[in-house]
């Protein structure tokens, strides 16, 4: 009996010792894991960049434009796209908005690039890029429209994006504000 | 083995631990974690290594203390790495160790994580000291 008390007297302290051990080699490895994953997420989200494309006037009598931009995931990751919103601005004004479940369709728009830009909740693959191609009207014409003005006034469109995505590797959602500008 | 050279052993896995602990109990860390921790998690655990140690070791309340400020230099460390990685060395190291970002939160967690890991750490240690029989220490 005295000999097993003795052996677990002995057991015990390196059983201890070998579990901290094990635990705190784990917690490194975790550690190390968890902090590279929370840089690379947030790395990657600031990598996501918008560009403006593309402004065509469809109508001068009755104002619109179709609008083209694109969203460049410039990162190694994947990032989940939820839906996304944006304004308009004509040389500082605002003339518009939309956003990812406007569900109208116009002739004048590619129906390819139409649905594809407006499906929400996507993943945008790393290096990978969306396009995104809106039919607008545009309101406060009058003072702004290029037939209204002279033409050899420069026209800045300017585009205010909030985009409403998932970081990579985490269960956080947040809103990304990307902005783009076109000189006509 | 040298009883040195495993004291430092033992002492740095706990380090690591509260450590690891510490971080996933951050608010901005909980998202990319599979279990955050609540502080009240994080003293269990905490207190855990504390009973763990003084099981595994005679002077266990000297080598929980080292742990403890072990751990804040653990955790310190993983956040500036992260802060200096995130900010892209835009900035210089030094200015960047004293900003709000690093230094003051390094403070506050710090005061947090010794707090806790200690007051709930010797808890442990003290109750395996109390409650544990003479023949099964170590």
């Amino acid at each position: 009996m005295y000999e097993r008390i003795a052996e677990r007297s002995v057991a015990l302290p390196r059983l201890a010792y070998l579990l901290l051990l094990f635990l705190g080699m784990i917690a490194w490895l975790a550690s190390w894991r968890d902090v590279s994953h929370y840089v690379s997420s947030l790395r990657s989200v600031s990598n996501l960049a918008l560009e403006m494309r593309e402004i065509q006037w469809i109508d001068d009598d009755n104002p619109r434009v179709i609008l083209q931009f694109r969203l460049y995931n410039r990162s190694p990751l994947a990032i989940p796209l939820m839906s996304y919103f944006f304004e308009l601005y004509l040389n500082g004004e605002r003339v518009g908005a939309s956003n990812s479940s406007y569900l109208g369709t116009d002739p004048d728009v590619d129906p390819s690039l139409y649905s594809q830009a407006s499906t929400i909740e996507q993943t945008l693959a790393p290096q990978q890029h969306l396009d995104l191609v809106f039919p607008l009207y545009i309101y406060g014409f009058d003072q702004s429209s290029p037939g209204h003005q002279e033409r050899a006034e420069s026209l800045t469109w300017s585009v205010q994006a909030g985009f409403r995505l998932l970081h990579p590797y985490a269960r956080k959602e947040s809103l990304v504000w990307l902005q783009a500008r076109l000189q006509e | 083995m040298n009883p040195r050279f495993k004291q430092g052993m033992v002492v740095i896995g706990v380090a690591a631990i509260l450590a690891y602990m510490g971080l996933i109990s951050l608010s901005d860390v909980r998202d990319y974690v599979a279990w955050p921790l609540s502080l009240l998690e994080l003293s269990i655990a905490a207190a855990l290594c504390g009973i763990l140690l003084a099981m595994a070791e005679e002077n266990a309340i000297r080598l929980l203390a080292m742990a403890s400020v072990l751990s804040v230099v653990i955790f310190g460390g993983f956040w500036v790495y992260a802060s200096w990685a995130l900010l892209g060395q835009r900035i210089p190291f030094v200015e960047l160790l004293l900003s709000d970002l690093v230094f003051l939160y390094i403070i506050q967690r710090a005061a947090l994580l010794i707090t806790s890991s200690l007051v709930f750490g010797l808890l442990g240690a003290v109750c395996v000291q109390i409650f544990l029989p003479k023949h099964l220490r170590p």
